[in-house]
């Protein structure tokens, strides 16, 4: 008697349906479809994807059949497929293969991390340009991503030319191939600079083949690869339409950072900005004279809520002193004082620089604040000192050598925007922080 | 003791000029008239204003008319609409003292909102006759995007001015302006070819885009969400409605939020159809068509996008030609997020009083071969066209039967002459072989059965 397969009758069925991605069975029998094994390995492979993933996850979007999909898992990858319709042949192939993929039916431009999480790597495989909104979909995903995004897409060059003008085809109807639903076809250049302005810190294009772009995404800097050069001094920064240290995660904010280099001829490639973890690359780099600098950068997507450290650096230098901005925080919950450390850091006296008053600080154009301290380390270093005032992470501008009591002064610039009124200053060094004291703003 | 160093500090010496740049600059954008006659001279002039206006076609009298101004900056839009006797409300992305100062001034009663492209919804400002949104297209990142929000809110006209990248002779493009490429601003986005700003005009959800002018890399539209009414003494036969479904479901079900398309099936007796000549309409809306193919002769199918705005519930559909009065309507519905869909079979209500005959079935088929065979294939649809007297039937007061278990009625599509044709899946599990069909309305008995086979494909 033949022994009846029972996963034959199935795989007939299945056959039936028109495969788009072939699939390859655990017993090594293959469903033979539209794109073929060796076309699909080679589409993954334009990637720098691990080849272990353990303890990684994945987010596959526009996952068809799923190959891609089941290839992650293989890989050790936790994966999450999403698509716009419901497959059957994903929901079959899942499970001949005994996976553990979780399957969502959304549009890529309502994924959000409150409903699916955040991933290691995400795949955004030939779906850009089937998109009305492709600028609004790469912010999506930068949102949902920790690490590289994959991004394959149509494209209307070649990409010899990336100093051509960035532009977009658009399609009103059946323009591109017949299909009504492909929309906006990019250069090369395009591609490049939207995801770019998406929020991601570095954008490298890895290959175009029969129009086709693969684009890695990657949201944080890698370290300098040589810290030659010592590091930039971070002097201020301010939300760069508000002028604020006020920042919120949806209101396209930029962030402005004003720092000090020794470096005379930055351009904004050689500059790396960094908040919490991700990179967000300089919009806007200007010198503001001597060894000033002045740089704009997207407020990156998908920071939780609460205080990130802003800082930067060069191509050849390690990290600037970090400064802390508050994310979606309310003005109470800004206003709660550092927690701190158990230390001997103490505020002795607060003034300013016009009148020294004691407790009083005026404000305005070229005001500052100035603090004497007890109890800072002899090897304490200015960029490592920062002032609160009233919920803003000041940095310090300036730091004394010990008087004879042992009296540190400590200078930061009040906020552009600083208004009068009671509030509360410390310092902070380090994790360590002062007890607050009162001060008046005039 | 040391001076502190803020005023030696270079750093924040520049950063401070910045400041006082901006102060200084802080003049009026728009002149305003004020009522005595004085003029508050602002960097464009009260004949600017004016003949940027008069480029389009906006009514001289607005009363009784609710006007929105996008991007209103110092107003002088805003108010000129209020004077013609408009309801008006203004928004900007940014509070301007100016307006404010100039509303006072005026004695405006203009609703002054500070609200972004993005906010703009029906639920927050409701809907508008027509709608200025000027001036502000290329400032937005997604601005196709930006149009649907202005389409869902605009009833009859939206007038739309933009940068534009030439005169009209070059294809549909765009360009991106990564950083400070277009006028060294970071807030400009994207540069549009004028047949760009077109396309995605219609696209938005526009019935009709026009071109009213462009010179100096500005040009402007005038988008109107209405056809042009129809003939008066049709010169081509009415189309006859099968049906209007969601192309990914092929049901009657849309979903707000989600990027559905309509795919409508039709006859037309008019030969050489194409989709510049179809007007089809949603609740009057006049929606442009994607996609026209010919199925058989006088049978069509078009494809066209869920317009934006639609509210969660039913709505009614029609098309005709150019030169032809409308179609029978077609009713589809629209859910809101997390609104149940379709139950997964039809429960089977019994008759509340018998007072019409029984239907009569002609002929059930296959959707996709017109056989009576069916493979179980994904896109086949049991096809099910009967007869009866009953007039005003609607997809809820018809039950279909296959073996004895109820089925839910996708749709349920008028064929004229008191003919009518249901569309249901075929339930699953369904064993090869014959099976009976039978159908009844909630007021008749049940129609003697017809047959149709399931002969599961041979791989």
């Amino acid at each position: 008697m033949p022994v009846v397969d029972p996963n034959q009758q199935k795989l007939e069925h299945l056959e039936r349906l028109g495969w788009y991605h072939s699939m390859e069975l655990p017993d090594g029998r293959v469903i033979p479809g539209y794109q073929g094994l060796d076309v699909l390995r080679n589409r993954v492979a334009q990637f720098h994807i691990p080849a272990d993933l353990r303890g990684r996850r994945v987010l596959d979007i526009g996952a068809w059949d799923g190959w891609f999909s089941f290839e992650m898992e293989r890989r050790g990858a936790e994966v999450v497929a999403v698509d716009s319709t419901s497959f059957e042949r994903f929901r079959v192939a899942r499970e001949l293969l005994g996976s553990k993929v979780e399957y969502r039916i959304d549009d890529v431009c309502r994924l959000t991390p409150a409903k699916v999480g955040y991933f290691d790597i995400v795949l955004f495989l030939g779906v850009l340009y089937h998109l009305k909104h492709p600028m609004l979909a790469l912010e999506r995903v930068c949102e949902l991503s920790t690490g590289i995004v994959c991004v394959e897409s149509f494209v209307t060059d070649d990409g010899s030319d990336l100093s051509a003008k960035p532009a977009m085809e658009f399609y009103e109807t059946t323009e591109l191939c017949g299909q009504f639903d492909n929309w906006v076809g990019p250069n090369v250049p395009c591609l490049l600079a939207m995801c770019r302005s998406a929020g991601f810190a570095g954008v490298h294009l890895e290959s175009v083949i029969d129009h086709r772009a693969h684009v890695t995404c990657y949201r944080r800097w890698p370290e300098a690869a040589e810290a030659a050069d010592p590091p930039p001094s971070i002097t201020s920064v301010e939300n760069a339409s508000t002028r604020d240290r006020v920042f919120s995660s949806t209101n396209d904010d930029y962030v402005a950072i004003w720092f000090k280099s020794p470096r005379p001829d930055l351009t904004a490639a050689d500059v790396f900005p960094r908040i919490g973890p991700y990179g967000s690359h300089p919009v806007f780099l200007q010198s503001t004279g001597g060894d000033g600098w002045h740089i704009n950068c997207k407020l990156p997507p998908g920071l939780a809520p609460g205080w990130h450290e802003a800082t930067l650096r060069t191509a050849h230098s390690p990290w600037a002193n970090p400064v802390r901005i508050a994310v979606d925080l309310s003005p109470d919950e800004r206003r709660q004082p550092p927690a701190a450390e158990p230390a001997e850091i103490r505020i002795a006296i607060v003034t300013d620089g016009k009148t020294w008053e004691r407790n009083l600080v005026h404000t305005g154009i070229h005001s500052c604040i100035s603090l004497w301290v007890v109890g800072l380390p002899q090897d304490a270093a200015k960029d490592s000192i920062a002032i609160w005032l009233a919920g803003d992470d000041l940095p310090a501008v300036f730091l004394s050598e010990p008087d004879a009591q042992g009296l540190r002064q400590v200078n930061a610039m009040l906020p552009t925007g600083a208004q009068p009124g009671e509030c509360q200053v410390a310092v902070r060094f380090g994790s360590a922080a002062s007890a607050p004291v009162p001060v008046r703003l005039v | 003791m040391p001076v502190p160093r803020a005023a030696g500090d270079r750093t924040f010496h520049e950063l401070v000029q910045e400041q006082v740049k901006l102060l200084s600059s802080k003049g009026w954008y728009h002149s305003i008239e004020l009522p005595g006659g004085h003029v508050i001279q602002g960097m464009i002039g009260i004949d600017a204003l004016k003949a940027r206006l008069d480029a389009f076609p906006i009514p001289a009298d607005l009363t009784g008319k609710r006007v929105l101004d996008v991007g209103a900056w110092t107003g002088w839009c805003s108010f000129e609409m209020e004077r013609r006797g408009a309801q008006v409300v203004a928004v900007d992305c940014v509070e301007f003292a100016e307006f404010r100062e100039a509303h006072r001034l005026l004695g405006s009663q203009v609703d002054y909102r500070i609200l972004d492209v993005d906010e703009l919804t029906p639920e927050g400002v409701g809907h508008f006759d027509y709608v200025l949104f000027l001036g502000v297209l290329y400032h937005l990142r997604n601005p196709l995007l930006g149009l649907e929000r202005i389409c869902a809110i605009t009833k009859d006209t939206a007038f739309v001015e933009s940068f534009v990248i030439d005169d009209g002779s070059a294809p549909c493009q765009m360009e991106f302006y990564e950083t400070g490429e277009l006028g060294g601003q970071i807030d400009n986005w994207c540069g549009p070819t004028v047949q760009c700003a077109l396309a995605w005009c219609r696209s938005a959800g526009f019935a009709r885009a026009g071109l009213e002018y462009v010179a100096e890399r500005r040009a402007g539209f005038t988008c109107r969400r209405l056809w042009d009414p129809p003939p008066a003494e049709p010169a081509e036969p009415a189309p006859l409605l099968y049906s209007a479904v969601n192309n990914r479901t092929n049901d009657v079900e849309f979903h707000r939020g989600k990027d559905e398309y309509i795919c409508v099936y039709f006859r037309s007796e008019v030969q050489d159809l194409t989709r510049e000549r179809l007007r089809l309409e949603i609740d009057g809306y006049g929606v442009p068509v994607l996609a026209l193919a010919s199925l058989r002769p006088r049978e069509w199918q078009a494809n066209l996008r869920v317009p934006p705005g639609l509210e969660p519930r039913q709505h009614d559909v029609r098309l005709r030609t150019a030169a032809s009065a409308f179609s029978n309507t077609f009713r589809i519905v629209m859910r809101a997020p997390g609104q149940s869909a379709l139950p997964a079979s039809a429960a089977l209500p019994p008759p509340t009083a018998i007072s019409e005959p029984a239907p009569v079935i002609y002929e059930v088929r296959n959707g996709m071969t017109e056989s009576d065979t069916f493979a179980g294939h994904r896109n086949e649809y049991v096809c099910c066209r009967f007869r009866t007297p009953e007039p005003g039937l609607d997809r809820d007061s018809v039950i279909l039967e296959i073996d004895d278990a109820g089925q839910p009625v996708l749709f349920l599509t008028g064929l004229g002459g008191g003919c009518w044709q249901t569309n249901s899946r075929l339930p699953a599990g369904l064993a090869p072989g014959a099976h009976r069909v039978r159908v009844r309305t909630l007021r008749s008995p049940f129609s003697a059965p017809a047959e149709i086979l399931f002969q599961p494909a041979r791989a």
